[in-house]
């Protein structure tokens, strides 16, 4: 029953990433202006703009374009920077470890403290834990990131110095692989933690009403006359089928949360994606554009399967089709 | 009489050049004969450099040895080869692993780099360079005259965009007699050649490394070889590029440091915070904001000045599209110009870095601004009345209406759009704010480059808009594009506001084929004295860069191999 | 409907709602100064004449506050419509028929998805210019894919629930069955969903302002927050009271929804 099922929908992973491709391809390339305009940086004479023009194929026609680009993605190659000259799957790729490493941290910690929170807190129902949690996650989610990012750098960083304020490693690091490690961790502490503050907030509020709706159905009534205790009712019952939002939720900001994570980066100096694409975006270098919407389009494909299967592993009421 | 001083030796320079009576001839190093200063706190410095004697902007002093230098930079150049572009980013990275032909020094003054002396024929149409003997590249290969050809024909001239806009129609030949010498045939009189030559300009690339590739895609451009002071070290992108001492630099014993580290920082409130905490040495710039509290700071060191990687003598200039009905009239742009409270625009935006222009020219050019120049003053009632004037009226604090104005339905308000780039809205709302004074309502365009490009000089959809023209180092080089009538078209940041005068395009093409200073000085006071009576432009304030570092550092150069002789001892 | 009385938290938490959308309503009245002349000297702070104190041109911040009210009310309304009528709809036909319908729906809900929205509108706004009315579009037309989703999910989960099953096999037509049964059942979700999305548009504006993409003809409460940053350390107030301002009605939508979610579960 499942494994047809995966196959179908991986089948359907290329039309929604090429609808996602054309969408952005079109929208990029009617919009005013050209990469030349950026790589002359103000200089250049309208010779120089022909001369380029030509180099890059942006003389031809838009359609023309278009077919060059899908050919060359079918054979795998996603082109080549307008801006730096080298190749867009090489400098996505050195990006992404990066964006991986911070927002994955981000994911799963925030995913674990805030499940954690809403199971404790749903627990002690309207206990001073619960109110507590409700309240720091309310203002936590309501707090600009920029914000929260600029208070923690003053504070922690310039104030105190117990963190370095940016990159992801120390200035001309040269101290082996157990040295990098430590050295990478410590410069992680802070824009993780910066990111994961606001996921926690998600999370544990989604998680906990979903507990709370749950704890209110007839089966977990049902569970509770049959003498289970409140911990097994919440535990094994109520926080089963309420994870499906929450699942949802999680599932959803793989791919949100590279751009979460995207203000994090410039704060922090993170060598990520999220530097990556807003440089770009000022500069229209449109293969390294459409490269970073292709990458993230397939997380975000991929991460909805997951969690469609997950929802039939959570619910068994769900069936697939 | 510091700026008779610039003037006079840039004349030398210039017609000492061009009348060719002897080749200049500059030694590279100079033994020190008088005695060397003591810096400052050297004892006391924790880490025990070695000393040596360094010649810095013409003084002496013993500078330590050694050590590392980081330098914040705003964003992630991408590659690293500066004759392929010319990006602030990565000129900004790179330039130090390069030299160029002729360097620039404090006063503009050309002074030899990999060329050790020139010759120029008497109709300045013949360069002829002599290059220094034992030049080697990173990798040990040597430098000789064929990689500046190749340098010059197959990657400046084609993908360097300044190099190629204004020597490629000039250029006749670039010929190499013998592995020291090079020479550049002109077809026409061209006299600012050795203000184009440094390492920002016109850098050097290895024939060995780049020939029979396309030089935009080489791979080496991320691990790129020169001759420069430094040598690439590492490059982690989006993170830090390492530099390293050469220690066969052919300027003997330069560099100072062991390394520059310069470390990607896009945030500037996060560079400042680095700074403070002691992550970051150097930085290109202090945010406005930041100024007034970071100058008081003991441990912080200063070097203001008007050059930049983007270029030398930047104005933030308002230019009026002069095809628009509404601003063709005169007495409009006049009032816009009175309305303007450009003393507020330095102070409140720039935080008194930099000046109010005095003339359309920046007075960076120390030679070429006009003098004695009525520039309009600040004046909201003038202002209101040369737009009641014009047939814009209306009560006070509303927006005005159009009566019997050129070209204007009746009754029209008095509504003009502004394009900027984003990075310059606190322009754009005082522009507004201080327009809304005089009834004018101002609709802010906020544009990236290259929409707005497009918009100002390809389509010429725009009423007014702010632009930084860099002056440059010659009128030639940055300001003739301003107000040109044949440079009214799609190229950015040629002449923006569509400014056509017969005299002015003339005075100018005159002054270009004239080599006496004093003679050029006159004809650019008669086209100062034109652009004052038509104002295409708003010349709003002239803007400076500060570089900040700390006082444990020195020996900074404003751009290009800003590090060459840089020490710090930490 | 049975009456749950409304704790103080959501007393205050409707209150300052209705004093947003008021002062929203009357900010030209209310507004001391013009917030786009300059009005004082530059960065003085809080003061009997500027209450919050003056940004670095000179403008009035109290006024900028007041004025994005209304902004900011306008963008969170205008991309809240969008999103609820474009998500409930097709979250509920796709859920519902299942099938054909919903694999189509579900294809165009995932390519909506998959565009990272933030990036888009970056990009949208980059190239086609800031503004308010971009701003809600790009908003409304990219973020309706995930409230469908989660419509579907509640939807598919509902369905096989007895009472639904039951109304069904009773004869109930599969219309009647979507909207008297399904989506009353549905709301919570919905409500939940809309909430986290529209206090997300008020953060979202705020950071696209922060990094430079903000509309700087309609002041707004997220345009204030970001552009003041730069002077977090020189005047608080610029990042302080904007910033306040934002932080308040984000807690305000959020417990009106929690609490709208006990109303709606205690009637089911």
């Amino acid at each position: 029953m499942k494994l047809p099922y995966i196959g179908r929908r991986l089948l359907q992973v290329a039309p929604t990433v090429s609808g996602v491709l054309l969408l952005t391809f079109i929208l990029i390339h009617i919009a005013p202006g050209d990469p030349i305009q950026a790589l002359a940086s103000g200089n250049g004479d309208e010779d120089y703009y022909a001369f380029m023009r030509h180099k890059f194929g942006l003389d031809q026609p838009l359609i023309n374009q278009l077919g060059t680009y899908v050919g060359n993605i079918l054979r795998g190659d996603l082109g080549t920077s307008y801006i730096t000259g080298q190749s867009v799957s090489t400098t996505i790729g050195e990006r992404l470890g990066a964006t991986l490493l911070l927002t994955g941290t981000a994911i799963i910690v925030s995913s674990i403290i805030g499940i954690g929170l809403a199971v404790v807190a749903s627990l002690r129902s309207d206990g001073a834990l619960d109110h507590a949690t409700n309240a720091a996650s309310l203002i936590l989610y309501a707090s600009p990131v920029f914000w929260i990012a600029q208070l923690v750098l003053l504070f922690l960083s310039l104030r105190l110095g117990w963190f370095p304020v940016q990159g992801m490693n120390s200035a001309g690091l040269d101290a082996g692989v157990f040295g990098t490690v430590i050295d990478t961790a410590w410069h992680l502490a802070l824009p993780a933690g910066v990111l994961a503050i606001q996921e926690v907030a998600v999370v544990a509020r989604l998680m906990r009403s979903g507990i709370r709706e749950e704890l209110g159905q007839d089966y977990i009534r049902t569970a509770r006359a049959k003498g289970a205790s409140e911990s097994q009712v919440v535990v094994r019952h109520a926080l089963r089928s309420a994870l499906l939002p929450v699942v949802t939720v999680i599932g959803n900001r793989i791919g949100n949360i590279f751009s979460g994570a995207m203000v994090v980066e410039l704060i922090f100096g993170w060598p990520g994606l999220g530097q990556l694409i807003l440089s770009s975006s000022q500069t229209r270098d449109t293969p390294v554009l459409l490269g970073i919407f292709l990458l993230v389009a397939f997380t975000v494909v991929l991460s909805n399967l997951i969690t469609d299967l997950s929802y039939a592993w959570i619910d068994p009421r769900i069936r697939l089709k | 009489m510091k700026n008779r001083l610039k003037h006079l030796f840039l004349a030398c320079a210039i017609v000492i050049g061009v009348t060719g009576l002897t080749g200049q001839v500059h030694a590279a190093t100079t033994e020190p004969t008088a005695p060397c200063t003591k810096l400052g706190a050297t004892e006391t410095g924790p880490k025990k450099l070695k000393l040596v004697c360094a010649e810095i902007s013409e003084n002496k002093i013993w500078v330590p040895l050694g050590g590392d230098l980081v330098v914040a930079i705003p964003q992630d150049p991408g590659q690293l080869n500066p004759a392929t572009t010319t990006s602030g980013a990565v000129h900004t990275a790179s330039e130090m692993v390069y030299n160029g032909l002729v360097g620039l020094d404090d006063r503009l003054n050309p002074m030899p780099d990999l060329a050790e002396s020139w010759t120029v024929n008497k109709k300045a149409t013949v360069y002829t360079f002599k290059l220094r003997k034992g030049v080697k590249w990173h990798d040990g290969q040597p430098f000789t005259s064929a990689d500046v050809k190749y340098s010059f024909d197959e990657v400046l001239l084609k993908y360097h965009s300044r190099t190629r806009a204004s020597m490629l129609g000039a250029i006749d030949s670039i010929t190499t007699p013998n592995p020291l010498t090079v020479v550049f045939k002109f077809k026409e009189p061209y006299a600012p050649l050795l203000l184009q030559l440094d390492v920002t300009e016109a850098p050097i690339v290895a024939k060995h490394i780049y020939d029979g590739t396309d030089p935009t895609k080489n791979p080496r451009n991320l691990s790129p070889v020169g001759t420069g002071p430094f040598k690439f070290g590492s490059y982690k992108t989006g993170s830090e590029i390492v530099l390293e001492k050469n220690k066969n630099y052919f300027k003997k014993g330069e560099p100072y440091l062991d390394r520059v580290i310069m470390r990607v920082i896009p945030n500037a409130n996060t560079q400042v915070i680095a700074f403070e905490t002691g992550e970051v040495d150097f930085l290109w710039g202090i945010p406005g904001p930041d100024r007034a509290r970071l100058l008081t700071k003991k441990k912080v060191n200063y070097l203001v000045t008007r050059r930049n990687p983007g270029g030398a003598n930047c104005m933030m200039t308002i230019s009026f599209n002069l095809q628009k009905p509404i601003l063709a009239n005169f007495n409009v742009r006049k009032g816009i110009f009175q309305a303007l409270d450009r003393n507020a625009f330095l102070k409140n935006i720039l935080f008194n870095e930099g000046s109010v222009p005095v003339s359309p020219f920046s007075k960076g050019i120390a030679w070429a601004w006009g003098r004695k120049l009525d520039l309009p003053k600040y004046d909201a009632k003038a202002a209101n009345s040369l737009l009641d004037s014009a047939g814009w009226t209306g009560r006070d604090g509303s927006i005005r209406t159009a009566r019997g104005v050129y070209g204007v339905a009746d009754g029209t308000k008095l509504s003009i759009d502004f394009l900027h780039f984003p990075t310059f809205s606190a322009y754009a709302e005082l522009y507004k704010a201080q327009l809304k004074e005089v009834g004018i309502d101002v609709r802010l365009r906020p544009l990236e480059s290259g929409p707005f490009s497009t918009a100002v000089f390809t389509k010429r959809d725009f009423d007014t808009n702010i632009i930084s023209y860099c002056n440059g180092t010659d009128p030639e080089i940055g300001i003739r594009r301003m107000y040109d009538s044949k440079q009214i078209g799609p190229v950015a940041f040629s002449n923006a506001a569509g400014y056509s005068n017969a005299t002015v395009d003339s005075l100018f093409q005159s002054a270009r084929n004239t080599l006496d200073l004093n003679k050029r000085q006159v004809l650019y006071q008669k086209i100062q004295e034109d652009l004052v009576r038509d104002l295409p432009y708003v010349w709003l304030v002239e803007s400076a860069g500060t570089r900040a570092f700390t006082a444990d550092c020195g020996g900074f150069k404003p751009y290009g191999l800003f590090a060459e002789t840089a020490y710090c001892q930490k | 409907m049975k009456h749950v009385p409304l704790n103080l938290r959501t007393r205050s938490a409707v209150g300052l709602i209705v004093f947003w959308f008021v002062v929203a309503g009357f900010s030209r009245q209310l507004a001391p100064y013009d917030p786009f002349k300059v009005s004082g000297p530059g960065l003085e702070g809080p003061s009997r004449e500027f209450l919050f104190g003056t940004d670095a041109i000179g403008r009035d911040l109290l006024s900028g506050v007041v004025y994005g009210a209304r902004t900011s009310a306008i963008i969170v309304v205008g991309v809240g419509i969008i999103v609820a009528i474009i998500g409930t709809l097709l979250g509920i036909i796709s859920g519902y028929f299942g099938g054909l319908v919903d694999d189509a729906i579900m294809r165009i809900t995932e390519l909506f998805q998959v565009i990272p929205r933030f990036f888009l509108i970056i990009i949208a706004i980059a190239y086609f210019g800031a503004g308010m009315d971009n701003l809600i579009l790009v908003l409304g037309f990219t973020s309706w894919a995930m409230l469908a989703r989660v419509v579907r999910a509640e939807v598919l989960s509902l369905r096989e629930r007895t009472f639904v099953e039951a109304a069904l096999v009773s004869g109930a037509s599969p219309w009647r069955v979507l909207f008297r049964e399904i989506l009353p059942n549905a709301t919570p979700v919905i409500v939940v969903y809309l909430a986290l999305l529209l206090s997300q548009v008020l953060l979202l504006e705020a950071s696209l302002s922060f990094i430079g993409l903000g509309d700087p003809n309609a002041i707004s409460w997220g345009y204030l927050a970001g552009a003041s940053q730069a002077y977090l350390r020189i005047g608080w107030w610029l990042a302080v009271f904007p910033g306040v301002a934002i932080l308040l009605a984000v807690l305000a939508i959020n417990i009106i929804s929690d609490a709208l979610n006990e109303r709606i579960k205690t009637r089911r």
